[in-house]
């Protein structure tokens, strides 16, 4: 009788403690949902191919963000996986509207970060999606923003190996006239692969896109430089 | 035993549960459908505040899983619709739902009204021109009204420069910037050359150009308003330099975070290029411009903007001109300066209304020394409008606006004694407009204007109307009708300057078609003039000569396609108009078909750009058909015809580098097969000694025109 007496409040205590610790340990299992989500989300990302299957990457993200408010990386996300979508969709102005909502997301990234190099990487990734839809009437005003974006984002960040990724691909692209240039790209896309593979961990969920694009360019030109 | 280990049991539930380690699991799954019932896929379908959520597959249907409870609330969003909202309550019951999304009203295809106008624009909609095509435009030479002139019901006659819209003379086109009338659109215009429009189109990100039936908001022009709309902050640190065979020009803007300043200085003479080819006008001294314009543009709280404008110009020239009616060749020297100044502010009053409220000042002033007479004319006006609108669904926009302002005219000869002409007006108006969206196949605009001179003491009421209906998936009928008044002008105000506004009533019809890159616009319109001003003879000094008892009739069919990019890399449009218009006014004698008016007129207009070597092309080609004017060899009045007029313009525009910045090399001919055109001719006054007059035709200034111009940026690529 004595024993059964002393256990039960032991039990109690031990529960009602329990109950009390959620304060703490609900901070730390937000942070592990949110990371998790965040992991699922990407990883589904990287699998996604087709314009249909990057739409609900994006809608995964784009709940994320509402969820959590004050993070840029799930609008960040979003706005990409709508962008890649608009560049499998056909070249028309069925391209505006998804890349005027990836705008608006991507705007609510810049609100929440002003100064993240990303972002400006981002919108230089957005803007030649746009110039494809009339590059005639938009190629002058939009294309001196891409390259607007990218210095900005190497003001912020000169390591980032997707400022020199996006800024070779545009400048091989480009007639000479227009500030293009195949070997100045060319260039470009090879000081981006160095960076890509010498960059030190990053930190997790932080994007970390393009290094496979740049190797299939190079590739394709017969210019990637010998392994060691 | 037993119970404490039920009650433990139960305590340990009540707390997993409430850490939400265990916790009461359901699902929510449904179908996302439009409002016409077809499925909608890729919709994000999810519990406000939490990750929980899926998208819509290809069916529509959507299914997920969720350990929320209580008060939730589900959002529906799809791109181009409305977000949904819907309460739940969650108890541990899986729900299921059908949503049904309405169409947001932006995205919806809803229906404008085109009855009447050409936009020209970056805008999704509506948009029939941009900026570039006006700027490219080859006959034009970078000329706003050159580039309208290719629209149907548009006529630029070669020896004005000046638009002609739809059977009404230039006086009855009138410009305005962001709301704001523009006193002297043009530069001074000097007999027989012809003259061109003062801005440059790059300065405008819309450009609206009404061929009649026009807003309520606008007044003062009988046939029709030309709406030009400045940019916005620009978009970033600019600056470049030109060099033209007709003089340089530099410019460059500078943006900060919430503001912007923008501005050109322009310098012209044509020394160089009369040299190359010569005129037929002589040319005591070469016309030479000095131009210069301020853009300032600044944020101003959450959602408004300030624009400032400041443009002044000073041109001089010195020739001789011929006249044959007095077999005299007469020195003109002319000065001119033009000021134009405008302040308009743009903001946010709550969540339902705006305003736009904003001042102008202009101010001109000529002297010219003709027969060596000094001619001294000012012109300075100053204005003031406020218009505050309404935004709402079915009543989409209301406008209401005042505007009030005070012009005055001046012009001075000063012979012994002095002879002064005076006219000044007072004036003020007031609109009111709404456009309903009753359905989105079907837009209403009802306006009335009211307008009030201090010349006759007198309001003039103005009614407006106009609609448009959709009647295929991608076609619409357009409708416009109005009542447009505009007070005579200082020619005969300055001797009369009680004179009735001169009055049109416009009755436009269109039909329109756009499938995809290309569209097909047919119009049909009816304008009767009353109340125009007519007098004995030019410069007529008899106040009581000055009559409102002129009327006019214009009607005629315009038709217009544009093709961008069926055949690759070729962008071109076609526009005819045929146009039968009579009128008495001035000093004619009877109702006749004016010296301005061709009864077909034809424009094509085509740009295509090479790859190889990277050619941007424009080829412009004009037709207007014989025009009147008045032979004292023959009987009747206006019975004479010119020759038709023909014109074949280019341009080429190379891209390239030079010191590692960007290059823009343009050339630009105009009449490259020398077209031998004549505009009318002009007749002495009395007949020679065989009864016949002599005359003498009016030229263009020279047959063929080249022009280069090499633009350099100033920013490193």
């Amino acid at each position: 009788m004595k024993q059964q007496n002393k256990r039960r409040p032991l039990w109690l205590a031990l529960l009602l403690a329990w109950s009390l610790v959620p304060a703490g340990a609900q901070q730390t299992n937000r942070e592990t949902l949110y990371t998790s989500a965040m992991e699922d989300a990407l990883s589904r990302l990287r699998m996604a191919r087709t314009a249909e299957e990057y739409l609900p990457c994006a809608n995964r993200f784009e709940r994320i963000a509402r969820a959590e408010k004050d993070r840029w990386l799930p609008y960040y996300y979003s706005a990409y996986a709508l962008i890649l979508q608009t560049y499998e969709m056909e070249v028309g102005p069925e391209r505006d509207p998804v890349l005027d909502r990836a705008q608006e997301l991507l705007d609510q990234a810049f609100d929440l970060a002003p100064e993240e190099s990303e972002l400006f990487v981002l919108q230089a990734f957005l803007l030649p999606s746009r110039i494809l839809v009339d590059p005639m009437s938009r190629g002058m005003a939009l294309l001196d923003r891409v390259f607007s974006s990218l210095n900005r984002a190497k003001s912020l960040d000169p390591e980032n190996p997707r400022i020199y990724f996006l800024e070779g691909m545009n400048r091989i692209n480009l007639p000479a006239a227009m500030g293009g240039g195949e070997e100045e790209g060319l260039a470009l896309l090879r000081k981006a692969l160095d960076l890509y593979e010498n960059q030190s961990d990053l930190p997790f969920l932080a994007p970390d896109w393009g290094e496979e694009a740049v190797r299939q360019e190079l590739m394709k030109r017969g210019k990637l430089p010998s392994e060691g | 035993m037993k119970h404490t280990i039920r009650l433990i049991s139960l305590i340990a539930t009540a707390c997993l549960v409430s850490t939400g380690i265990l916790s009461a699991q359901q699902r929510i799954s449904g179908q996302v459908l439009d409002a016409r019932e077809t499925t909608v896929p890729g919709a994000n379908i999810y519990l406000e505040n939490t990750y929980d959520g899926a998208s819509s597959d290809a069916e529509g249907t959507f299914s997920f899983p969720t350990g929320e409870s209580g008060d939730q609330t589900l959002v529906c969003s799809f791109i181009g619709y409305e977000d949904l909202r819907v309460s739940l309550f969650l108890n541990g019951r899986d729900t299921s739902l059908v949503l049904i999304l309405k169409e947001s009203a932006q995205a919806m295809e809803e229906v404008v009204i085109t009855a009447g106008h050409f936009n020209a624009g970056d805008k999704k909609k509506a948009t029939i021109l941009n900026a570039m095509d006006i700027a490219s435009t080859a006959s034009a030479l970078g000329d706003i009204y050159g580039a309208f002139a290719t629209m149907p019901g548009a006529l630029v006659p070669g020896e004005e420069g000046r638009l002609f819209v739809r059977g009404g003379d230039s006086r009855e086109t009138r410009t305005y910037m962001d709301g704001m009338w523009v006193q002297s659109p043009y530069f001074t215009k000097v007999p027989d050359i012809p003259t061109r429009g003062r801005f440059s189109p790059l300065l405008f990100s819309e450009m609206v150009f009404s061929t009649g039936g026009y807003s309520a908001e606008f007044g003062q022009a009988l046939s029709s308003v030309v709406d030009l709309n400045t940019n916005g902050l620009e978009p970033q640190d600019k600056g470049s330099v030109s060099l033209m065979s007709v003089g340089g020009s530099v410019s460059g803007s500078k943006r900060w975070e919430n503001s912007s300043v923008a501005g050109t200085l322009m310098g012209t003479t044509s020394v160089l290029h009369h040299r190359l080819f010569r005129p037929r006008v002589d040319f005591l001294r070469d016309p030479r411009t000095l131009d210069g314009n301020l853009m300032f543009r600044k944020r101003v709280g959450e959602e408004g903007l300030l624009k400032i404008f400041l443009s002044h110009n000073r041109s001089s020239m010195e020739l001789m001109v011929d006249h044959v009616a007095e077999d005299t060749c007469d020195r003109l020297a002319l000065t001119d300066r033009s000021g134009f100044g405008t302040a308009v502010l743009t903001g946010r009053i709550n969540e339902n209304w705006r305003y736009r409220g904003g001042v102008a000042v202009n101010l001109d002033g000529n002297d010219m020394v003709y027969r060596s007479l000094p001619i001294d004319e000012t012109h300075r006006s100053g204005q003031a409008k406020l218009v505050v609108v309404r935004e709402g669904n079915l009543l989409r926009q209301l406008r209401l606006g005042a505007e009030s302002g005070l012009e005055t005219q001046e012009q001075s000869v000063r012979t012994e004694p002095v002879v002064r002409l005076f006219a000044r007006d007072r004036w003020s108006a007031g609109f009111l407009e709404g456009d309903l969206v009753p359905h989105p196949a079907l837009a209403l605009r009802l306006g009335i204007r009211l307008e009030h001179t201090s010349l006759t003491e007198s309001f003039r009421v103005a009614p407006r109307a106009s609609l448009a209906l959709k009647t295929g998936e991608k076609s619409q009928v357009s409708l416009a009708t109005g009542i447009f008044h505009q007070n005579p002008g200082f020619t005969c105000m300055k001797w009369k300057p009680d004179l009735e506004p001169e009055e049109a009533t416009h009755v436009i019809l269109n039909f329109q078609r756009e499938s995809g890159n290309r569209i097909l616009r047919l119009e049909a319109y009816a304008k009767k003039y009353t109340k125009l001003v007519t007098y004995q003879e030019p410069d007529d000094v008899e106040p009581d000569h000055y009559r409102n008892d002129g009327h006019g009739l214009a009607r005629g069919i315009d038709v217009f396609w544009r093709d961008r990019g069926s055949i690759e890399g070729l962008d071109y449009w076609l526009s005819y108009g045929f146009l039968d218009t009579k009128r008495r006014y001035r000093d004619y004698p009877e109702t006749a078909t004016p010296s301005f008016a061709s009864t077909h007129a034809f424009s094509a207009v085509a740009k295509y750009y090479f790859q190889r070597p990277a050619l941007f092309t424009t080829l412009t080609l004009t037709y207007a058909s014989p025009r009147p004017y008045q032979d004292p060899n023959s009987a009747g009045f206006m019975t004479g015809r010119t020759p038709a007029y023909r014109d074949i313009s280019m341009g080429i525009t190379h891209l390239t580098r030079l010191w590692n910045r960007r290059l823009v090399l343009h050339v630009n001919l105009n009449n490259v097969t020398a077209f031998k055109n004549v505009f009318g001719y002009e007749y002495t006054q009395e007949p020679d000694a065989e009864g016949v007059y002599a005359s003498r035709a009016i030229l263009p200034p020279m047959d063929r025109q080249i022009v280069f111009v090499a633009i350099l940026s100033l920013e490193k690529l």
